[in-house]
């Protein structure tokens, strides 16, 4: 599904941020990315979900090596992926429904087909009321169900969710972890990337640990 | 949630009709770009003056090209002979003479002297109608009407009427058109230059509002990136958006162009606004007037298309 070997990242001409970073992620597999603020987990996210290209090293999604995968191929990889941001990324001139709906509409599917799931989606995640309104009216623990409810309304093959209940109560984050978990029984890999070590605890999911730039691992 | 996947690929437009609609009916949902920003503001308004000035630059060259070629249609069928009076002869025998002459020329469909008052009426619109023309000595003016594709020896002709009486002259208006004609022609091709300058600079500055709204709209163009959006899927947004600023400006431009055509008619036909008769635009001309916006439009959505397309791929 995941494979790094000895992926190394920088931005630009800076110092490399990810040094020597070897994985592999099964597919259906559950994992957590924990470390310290600032270890690199977002960059290493960004290098999962196709938004920069390593400065070394060999990655593989589903299969394709990113290094020799034609550009115009890569939307395909990414239609397979579920981002959940750290900042949401939601657009403000789109409703939530709209936002929520957005990889639907980008895969070029009919309204008429998706909007009584996007509705049923919206309403687990508790936005049934709030479907049409804009992002800025949102709280930030609304504001991250309806970026959860965008990564996962697709049903990606793999779903990368960076700090998904860092905004929500308890009681949320445990909903939202039945969520995770729930995709990742019907077949979707999950990596969650969290400071919430109550999260992390409440499952047997193995461990990603990033620290100053490098990956250890624990079962 | 559904069972099925999202990777399904967008259904194939089998040609440009189904392209054509789907970009169309797209228009009414609510679009992915952000409806109206202050780039998008200032472009519409840019796109109106551009359109506006284009309109009046072509409707310009169609009312210059309409003219020329009525003046032409009008003198080439007809000539003007000018009698001066003269001591030793009386204007009506100068007059017969030149008649004598024209009856025996081949080619000549009509030639009839025009009275005095037809002679002052011709001087009206530059001197007026008050009565002081009255004593102003005025040659009289024997109009003739040629037969359609005639051919008269000219230089011959003026010979022969010369010789019939004194004070007799041919003016064949051939000088007069000619140096008209090259004014119109000049005057369309700076039509022309004016339109390519527009189509130039309107085209520049699309180039520039569409890049100052993708930067305005980064966020939107990297989150449809990153939600699996092919470059055509982004494109094909963004041109849509542009499209229908492009529309909105050149919609607003030529209703402008237009009221200020009528208003020239008007004016024109009022007399006295211009020194010279200002004809304006005719009911067929201002379809063609459409042709410019349609233009501005398709040049706006091409330089929109050709940009984000350049900068999607300096994307990964």
């Amino acid at each position: 599904m995941v494979r790094f070997e000895n992926v190394g990242m920088r931005y630009g001409m800076g110092p490399e941020i990810l040094r020597d970073v070897s994985f592999h992620l099964e597919p259906g597999s559950l994992h957590f990315l924990t470390g310290p603020s600032g270890a690199g987990k977002t960059s290493l996210l960004k290098l999962m979900f196709l938004a920069h290209k390593p400065s070394r090293g060999l990655i593989s999604m589903f299969g394709n090596d990113i290094a020799t995968t034609p550009r115009a191929e890569l939307p395909s990889l990414r239609k397979r992926i579920g981002v959940v941001f750290q900042e949401f990324r939601l657009l403000e001139h789109l409703t939530t429904y709209e936002n929520v709906a957005l990889p639907l509409r980008v895969a070029g599917r009919d309204e008429a087909e998706y909007r009584a799931d996007v509705e049923e989606l919206l309403a687990w995640v508790g936005l049934g009321e709030r479907m049409q309104a804009r992002p800025s009216t949102l709280s930030g623990g609304e504001q991250q169900r309806a970026s959860i409810a965008r990564a996962v309304v697709g049903r990606p093959a793999l779903l990368l969710a960076d700090e998904p209940t860092g905004n929500v109560d308890p009681e949320m984050g445990q909903r939202l972890l039945r969520l995770f978990i729930e995709l990742n029984r019907l077949g979707t890999s999950v990596l969650i990337a969290t400071h919430d070590r109550a999260l992390v605890e409440s499952t047997a999911a193995p461990e990603l640990i990033i620290q100053n730039g490098e990956l250890a691992y624990r079962e | 949630m559904s069972d099925e996947r999202t990777e399904q690929a967008p259904r194939q437009e089998t040609n440009w009709i189904d392209r054509l609609i789907k970009f169309v009916s797209q228009g009414s949902r609510t679009g992915i770009m952000p409806p109206a920003d202050i780039t998008g503001a200032t472009l519409v308004l840019v796109v109106a003056a551009m359109c506006y000035l284009a309109c009046l630059a072509l409707g310009a060259m169609i009312t210059v090209t309409s003219s020329a070629s009525d003046w032409t249609a009008q003198l080439e069928g007809a000539l003007t002979i000018q009698v001066k009076p003269q001591n030793d002869i009386t204007l009506e025998d100068q007059i017969g003479a030149a008649l004598s002459v024209l009856d025996g020329t081949t080619g000549v469909a009509q030639a009839q002297a025009l009275s005095n008052e037809d002679v002052r009426a011709l001087l009206d619109p530059w001197l007026g109608e008050s009565q002081d023309s009255e004593d102003l000595p005025l040659p009289s003016l024997i109009d003739v009407q040629l037969e359609p594709g005639a051919i008269i020896d000219m230089a011959r002709l003026a010979e022969r009427l010369a010789a019939a009486a004194p004070g007799i002259e041919l003016d064949t208006h051939r000088q007069w058109l000619g140096e008209l004609l090259s004014a119109a022609r000049s005057a369309t091709w700076l039509s022309i230059g004016i339109l390519v300058l527009i189509a130039l600079t309107t085209g520049a500055i699309v180039v520039f509002a569409t890049q100052a709204s993708l930067a305005a709209n980064h966020e939107t163009v990297e989150v449809l990136h990153l939600v699996g959006a092919q470059d055509e899927f982004v494109a094909n947004e963004i041109q849509r958006h542009f499209f229908q600023l492009g529309l909105r400006g050149g919609a607003s431009g030529l209703g402008a162009a237009v009221i200020t055509f009528v208003l020239i008619s008007w004016l024109g036909s009022e007399g006295g606004a211009f020194l010279l008769p200002v004809p304006g635009l005719t009911l067929s001309d201002y379809p063609w007037l459409l042709t410019v916006p349609t233009a501005i439009a398709l040049t706006t959505t091409a330089a929109a298309r050709i940009t984000v397309l350049r900068v999607l791929r300096r994307m990964i």
